[in-house]
């Protein structure tokens, strides 16, 4: 069991709070940002475990910061959940494409988050 | 003729007579006698025949009648008259023949004595030789054997003799082994006397003595050298001296010792080189050594008295090591005078500026700014309390901010730094949007100051080009929420030999640049003492990575103790208050000014003096209900005032403030008769408090009543 670094790309404030929530007792190391410019910034520096993103951002799309990050994080190769609103399909197999491990469909759901940092915490 | 009658006996004897005359007569008679003789013979014998036939056939009778005859008698007769005729004329015959047998007895005799000569010789021959060569030989071992037996006759009485003085001598041996015996004991006793006599000399030496022989063998040692080099006695008896030499130095000693044999010296402890030991458990020590020659019974001995001078040299070392911890001290101390310097020149730098720019208006407008550059300040003054005194606490402080606020601080802090160390300083707020603008509730001046020293130490000697601050969240496993500030560069990181030591005080790393090494140290107690950690990690990607998190606490939540400048509602604190006349003894204008202006609404008067001297002499009891004064002043200090004000019987209370939080100076104030002593800068809050700790002392009793009567 070993403390993640994990970095959340969600620009509601409210939608971040319900992530504060999920995340009490994880041991995680969690930094906030709402855009894909800063995802793809605190990436670089933090060498994340797992990314949390958001498909709609203000400044573009989660799907750029995921191929993004893949290309930089290519060492620690993140696990990166995306969180979205979207139903979009095409949209999801894009987020699959660009690297995305996984898709989860808003609203978000606590327990799924705790058990997938919880396994990947574990591995 | 066996068996023949007795009777026949004279005939046959006749017979024979007949025969040898017959013999005898052979030759001497005529041949007519002679015939007539042989006839008579013949006649004879027949009759004779006759007889012993009869006689045979056991006619006795006729045989005896026979010869009873004297047929033979007749016969007989006529046989000795013819012989006697013929013995006549043998008479002549014989003289003849006696002639002839005498000459031939004679040679006979010549014949025999010639033969006897021969037999002698024959026989005295070998009797010679028997004599010679046997009998006489044995004479002479009969001789020799009697004489041999006489000498080993003598020789046992010898060899007996000899056994008697033996077994004399073996008495008189046997008493004196026992005398021997008697006085080897006592000898013994005598020995042991002297030996455990010489052992406790030998052991009483204050050095490790040892003995050897000329070929260095240890025969004897005492028990300091047991002690010294942890072998028993037994280990080292036998032993060359080598064995408590370090392996590198023994061939060398060897030629030295042999070269001492071949002239000796006497050499006396310290003058020879030193040596280094080697004890039972591998630990060199360094040994001062004499050494003395002897002569004793069992050949040349060699005295060596050791003495273990690591001692000596520990305290050489100790000294040593001394003055290069006072030469530490003075760079250090020289190191914490720069940094001080440089802390306070730059909050003074601003306050300077704003004293420079700005009227009285603007002044009141930027309060909070100044505020701040004020606290830390005095927070700096702190923390060189803190160094002096490692044992005072840094009195922990709760103090409203946002991480916005705080960040920015770090970030101003670390300006000069970041642009002159060249590297490229990045730095982001990724706590969650809603806690942006939140207030915390932390010791911000703590924080503030481990962030800036880590960020300051990656840009200073990380050697990267990047260094990144970040502000987050760490989730607790135990369910508290952190505030986390990670610090990341892309330099060289930490070595792994000095990761241990990276928090130890007077540790800064492997670099030559500046720094008082004191940074992580405080910083690491600081944030500790404050509920939070302090971590290094190596960074992903390469470099260092340093983590500073403490506990989030609300602004609201927060349990920690406030100063409040806001009213308490003490009416009676109040009503002593209003009627409180001070005089403030302040050196520094602008201080005494401030000073006035402070007091001055919360109290009746405050009046001013510059210094002890004028202090004292405008000190009126009968007007004055409190003195406040400062310490180091001109003409007059505090001390000396208030021991002047006590010895002239003033009892009313006394507050003195002073700067000099450092040391022992507020305690002499104290002991020269002050009721309490504040530290600069004196602030309302601060003075209502020190007026109810007054009154808790029984103070201002008269203000109070002039307070009920007004």
């Amino acid at each position: 069991m070993r403390d993640l670094e994990l970095i959340i790309v969600e620009d509601d404030p409210i939608s971040q709070s319900v992530y504060l929530d999920a995340l009490v007792g994880t041991g995680c190391h969690t930094a906030f940002c709402g855009s894909v410019a800063s995802a793809v910034s605190l990436s670089s520096m933090i060498f994340p475990d797992v990314v949390i993103m958001d498909l709609g951002l203000p400044d573009g799309s989660g799907v750029e910061a995921i191929a993004n990050i893949r290309g930089t994080c290519k060492t620690s190769a993140p696990y990166i959940l995306v969180v979205t609103a979207s139903t979009s399909s095409a949209q999801h197999q894009a987020a699959l494409e660009a690297g995305a491990k996984s898709i989860m469909v808003k609203p978000i759901v606590e327990g799924e988050i705790r058990r997938i940092l919880a396994q990947l915490s574990d591995s | 003729m066996t068996g023949s009658p007795l009777f026949l006996q004279p005939y046959f004897e006749a017979e024979a007579s007949i025969d040898e005359v017959l013999t005898l007569l052979e030759g001497s008679f005529d041949a007519r006698a002679w015939s007539r003789l042989n006839e008579l013979v013949d006649g004879q014998q027949a009759h004779l025949q006759e007889t012993i036939e009869l006689a045979d056939r056991g006619d006795t009778q006729t045989a005896q009648s026979l010869t009873m005859s004297g047929r033979g008698k007749a016969i007989m007769d006529e046989v000795r008259s013819i012989a006697l005729d013929g013995l006549s004329r043998y008479e002549v015959k014989s003289v003849e023949t006696g002639k002839s047998l005498q000459n031939w007895t004679l040679a006979l005799n010549t014949l025999l004595y010639l033969s006897a000569l021969v037999v002698a010789f024959l026989i005295l021959l070998p009797a010679i030789f028997l004599q010679r060569n046997i009998v006489r030989p044995l004479n002479w071992l009969e001789i020799q054997l009697q004489k041999f037996a006489a000498a080993e006759i003598d020789k046992v009485d010898r060899v007996q003799t000899r056994i008697d003085e033996i077994r004399q001598f073996s008495n008189r041996i046997t008493t004196t082994a026992a005398a021997l015996k008697k006085t080897e004991l006592d000898l013994q006793e005598t020995t042991n006397r002297s030996h455990d006599y010489l052992s406790g000399i030998i052991d009483a030496v204050p050095d490790a003595l040892i003995i050897t022989d000329d070929q260095a063998h240890i025969v004897r040692c005492n028990s300091d050298t047991e002690s010294l080099f942890g072998y028993s006695q037994s280990e080292l008896i036998g032993q060359p001296v080598e064995i408590l030499l370090p392996e590198d130095l023994r061939v060398t000693h060897k030629a030295l010792r042999e070269e001492f044999l071949k002239k000796p010296k006497d050499r006396p402890m310290g003058s020879g080189p030193r040596f280094v030991g080697l004890a039972k458990d591998g630990t060199r020590l360094p040994l001062a050594i004499s050494l003395n020659l002897f002569a004793s019974s069992e050949g040349k001995q060699i005295i060596l008295s050791l003495r273990d001078v690591s001692e000596i040299r520990n305290t050489q070392r100790l000294l040593e090591k001394t003055v290069e911890d006072l030469k530490d001290l003075e760079t250090k101390r020289n190191q914490i005078f720069g940094m001080v310097a440089h802390e306070l020149r730059t909050p003074v730098a601003a306050i300077s500026m704003m004293a420079d720019q700005h009227d009285d208006t603007e002044w009141l407008r930027d309060r909070k700014s100044l505020r701040r550059t004020v606290n830390d300040l005095l927070n700096t003054i702190d923390d060189m309390r803190l160094v002096i005194n490692p044992d005072l606490k840094r009195p922990i402080r709760s103090e409203a901010f946002t991480v916005q606020e705080l960040n920015a601080s770090v970030a101003a802090n670390v300006a000069s730094i970041v642009s002159s160390s060249g590297v490229q300083y990045e730095q982001s707020n990724a706590i969650p949007f809603i806690f942006k603008e939140a207030e915390f509730r932390s010791d911000t001046y703590r924080v503030r100051v481990a962030i800036t020293n880590i960020v300051k130490n990656a840009c200073l000697h990380s050697r990267g080009t990047k260094v990144w601050m970040v502000s987050r969240l760490y989730m607790g496993r135990d369910g508290q929420q952190y505030l986390e500030w990670l610090v990341k560069d892309d330099g060289l990181g930490i070595p792994e030999d000095q990761l241990d030591r990276l928090f130890e005080a007077g540790e800064r790393g492997d670099s030559k640049a500046d720094g008082s090494g004191l940074g992580l140290f405080i910083s690491k107690s600081w944030i500790e003492e404050i509920g939070g950690e302090i971590g290094y990690q190596r960074a992903r990607g390469g470099g260092s990575s340093f983590s500073i998190r403490i506990p989030l606490l609300s602004s609201i939540e927060s349990g920690l103790t406030e100063i409040k400048e806001t009213d308490d509602g003490n009416d009676l604190l109040d009503s002593v208050l209003a009627n409180l006349n001070i005089l403030l003894v302040e050196d520094e204008t602008m201080l005494r000014m401030l000073g006035q202006k402070l007091l001055l609404p919360l109290v009746h008067d405050v009046q001013v003096a510059s210094n002890g001297m004028s202090g004292l002499a405008d000190f009126d009891p009968e007007y004055h209900d409190l003195l406040l004064t400062d310490n180091f002043m001109p003409e007059m200090s505090g001390v000396e005032l208030i021991s002047k004000l006590r010895a002239s019987g003033y009892s009313g209370p006394i507050v003195g403030v002073t700067a000099a939080t450092i040391g022992e100076q507020s305690q002499d104030m104290l002991v020269a008769g002050a009721d309490i002593v504040l530290p600069k800068p004196l602030t309302k809050a601060l003075f209502r408090q020190t007026v109810a700790e007054l009154m808790a002392l029984g103070h201002f009793e008269r203000s109070t009543e002039d307070g009920t009567e007004l």
